[in-house]
């Protein structure tokens, strides 16, 4: 054997072991626990042959408590770059079955070296988190290695899409990770997520709570909102991230590719879809498909804050940020979840140069005492903040209500629209005709000798010289009323000609958003 | 004085004649009230049992629930989230209920039943977050009922002590922060 084979064949058995991550036991205990090894996901993400792996002969940096004479492959995680459908991505993926994923320094220093790479190259970032969280032997070096992973997420924030897949546990602080980047995906029964996991809650308080019901992915889905996608299974998740990919541009100031223009679905008859009688629902995505390419609309957040629904369409070959109310959910209401979520996509949409389209038909704000307590008035104020701060074309179409600060907020034309249409079915008006009509007439109301028959010719008198989009478009608030069934082609246009968009604004660090 | 009396009759007149009209007219605001009720329970009644045939283009029937955002105004046909159905109803609170505002563990008492404390004086010891906090008596008032032991391990907003203020509280028994028609 030459010297050269030799070398070669050393180079061959390290690596086979290294990928062997931590050893057949462990995989096979990590496939029993239904969850695929670290390595296995990223081939299953990523195009074919595409992934090449960096940084494989890692050596962890634990010092004492026996953790001398240990071998942790990788220290315990994957990191790389590959391809998904041709377009190039950086990941890494933490190795549950090396040491339990846990984050040690050199483990930190990986990760923190693909992110560098990511924003330097400026493509994707893809993080799959499965961990124990941090490797208690190496004390204070283990919380630097998630400091500095936080001080990149944060600075490549805006500026290269910052995925976080949650396959595993993902607990104490680690979870920081995952809530300052863009998107996270959950998938059932796998992803755990929480600040105290059930045990300390347990210890400390005596609640006695299962991981799935504290941190799940249906908690983080439907009740707390920190995750974006929820998939069944790991193989859905990918899915999943492929088609977001596709939306989304790979940096800031990339565009989005312009794909093949296809029409909308023949069958959805977009003037069918939205009922005159203002009080009855109907399903705003509906109205969203029929005016997308073949009627494909990929949503974000979908379980978390339903009455207000946002996520990516493609209007003529160009992707398009959607955010709409939802009348089938609290009538479409705004309150503090739901601000707060199209708040988020809206920045998200202006950081990427992702033109938004808003279909507006809210009846206002959810009263209640729970709604002020939690803080209605400064969540609100983020939809405010955010529409008003996004440059990127900005297009409203008003299907039906329009009421007051809600009519403000979902990106009317003094918050900068770029151009706002309203069907004839609109209604802008400071609130809806029945309050007003009481408030107004009230005295003439009292004093009539049929009341109530008083009280009805009022609010139709209301609602005739109000309740329509001809007072606003008598202003020039709104730029034209349009036939239902034009709106796809004003939206085309109106996408068409702002694309070269241009907005000046004031020289300023940052703005303070209410967050 | 005769005509003074003529007067004071007159304006006696007027008055009785302004009363009647008020009751009048409060009984009309009345009447109209317990028809716009009536009616409004007909509506909410009828409401509830229709099924909306072009609302879900899929043809998935839904049972709706009803949201009305300003009073006297439209009822909106909708569903609930999760959420909103689970959320609190809020009550004003009793400030003579001394809770826990933290998790953590009862250290020790101070004070015992029936004993009169002054505002500021030390009523018990509570351990959380690894620092021993003491609760002080945030008016002058007597120790009513001690309702946990000492060790005991509490989470947030338990009630600990009772303390029967001096000066007359006002406590709310029964508001409710929704209107009835929310509830529904």
């Amino acid at each position: 054997m030459s010297l050269l084979s030799r070398k070669i064949s050393e180079l061959q058995e390290r690596t086979a072991k290294a990928v062997q991550g931590g050893g057949a036991s462990a995989i096979a205990k990590q496939i029993a626990m239904g969850k695929l090894p670290a390595r296995e996901r990223i081939n299953q993400l990523l195009d074919p042959g595409s992934f090449y792996e960096y940084d494989l002969f890692i050596e962890h940096e634990a010092r004492g408590f026996g953790m001398e004479g240990k071998d942790l492959a990788g220290d315990g995680v994957v990191i790389g770059t590959g391809t998904i459908n041709g377009k190039p991505v950086a990941i890494y993926a933490q190795d549950f079955t090396v040491a339990g994923g846990s984050l040690g320094m050199m483990h930190a220093r990986k990760i923190t070296k693909i992110m560098d790479y990511a924003l330097r190259m400026r493509i994707p970032l893809i993080g799959i988190n499965d961990s124990g969280g941090a490797r208690i032997q190496e004390g204070v070096n283990s919380l630097a290695g998630y400091g500095e992973i936080f001080f990149r997420n944060t600075m490549a924030s805006g500026v290269i899409p910052q995925l976080s897949v949650i396959l595993g546990p993902c607990a104490g602080g680690a979870v920081y990770s995952p809530a300052l980047t863009d998107y996270v995906f959950v998938v059932d029964k796998i992803s755990k997520m929480f600040i105290t996991g059930p045990e300390v809650i347990k210890s400390v308080l005596g609640e006695e709570i299962d991981m799935e019901a504290l941190g799940g992915a249906r908690v983080h889905s439907e009740i707390t909102g920190n995750a974006h996608f929820f998939a069944n299974s790991e193989a859905e998740c990918f899915q999943q991230i492929k088609t977001l990919l596709d939306y989304i541009p790979a940096h800031n100031e990339a565009r989005c590719e312009k794909g093949k223009v296809a029409e909308p679905d023949k069958k959805l008859k977009i003037d069918k879809i939205v009922p005159v009688d203002p009080t009855k629902p109907y399903d705003v995505r509906d109205v969203i498909r029929a005016v997308t390419d073949s009627s494909e609309f990929f949503e974000v957040q979908e379980m978390w804050a339903a009455n207000i629904v946002i996520g990516y369409g493609r209007i003529n070959g160009r992707t398009v940020g959607f955010v709409a109310n939802q009348p089938l959910v609290l009538a479409g209401v705004l309150d503090c979840d739901s601000s707060d979520k199209a708040a988020r996509f809206i920045r998200y949409c202006d950081a990427f140069e992702i033109p938004i389209v808003t279909l507006e038909d809210m009846p206002g704000y959810l009263p209640g005492v729970d709604q002020e307590h939690a803080g209605v008035i400064r969540h609100g104020a983020k939809l405010l903040y955010a529409y008003s701060e996004a440059t990127v074309p900005k297009v409203t179409v008003i299907l039906r209500k329009a009421y007051g600060g809600g009519y403000i907020a979902m990106n009317s034309r003094h918050l900068r629209a770029d151009f706002v249409f309203a069907w004839p079915t609109a209604e802008i008006a400071v609130m809806g005709p029945e309050g007003a009509a009481n408030i107004i007439f009230r005295k003439e109301i009292m004093e009539a000798e049929d009341p109530e028959a008083m009280r009805k010719q009022k609010v139709e008198e209301y609602k005739q010289k109000f309740a329509n989009p001809y007072v606003a478009a008598a202003k020039g608030y709104i730029d034209s009323v349009i036939e239902p069934v034009d709106t796809r082609k004003f939206l085309i246009h109106s996408l068409e000609v702002s694309l070269n968009k241009e907005v000046k604004r004031p020289k300023k660090k940052h703005g303070i958003p209410p967050f | 004085m005769e005509e003074k009396r003529a007067l004071v009759e007159k304006r006696l007149k007027v008055e009785e004649r302004e009363q009647k009209r008020e009751k009048k007219l409060k009984e009309r605001i009345m009447k109209h009230e317990e028809k716009a009720k009536r009616l409004e329970e007909k509506k909410a009644k009828s409401l509830k049992g229709k099924h909306i045939s072009h609302t879900d283009i899929s043809g998935n029937e839904k049972n709706f629930e009803i949201l009305q955002i300003s009073p006297d105004a439209r009822k909106y046909k909708t569903t609930y989230t999760t959420k909103y159905r689970n959320r609190k109803v809020w009550k004003k609170p009793d400030l003579q209920e001394i809770k826990s505002v933290i998790p953590g563990v009862v250290t020790s008492f101070t004070v015992k039943e029936g004993d009169h404390v002054q505002k500021g004086e030390e009523l018990m010891i509570y351990e959380a977050m690894k620092m021993q906090n003491i609760i002080l008596a945030p008016f002058d008032g007597t120790v009513e009922k001690i309702l946990v032991k000492e060790r005991e391990k509490l989470a947030k907003g338990v009630i600990m002590i009772y303390l029967t203020s001096d000066a007359k509280f006002e406590t709310d028994e029964d508001t409710t922060s929704i209107s009835p028609d929310l509830s529904e």
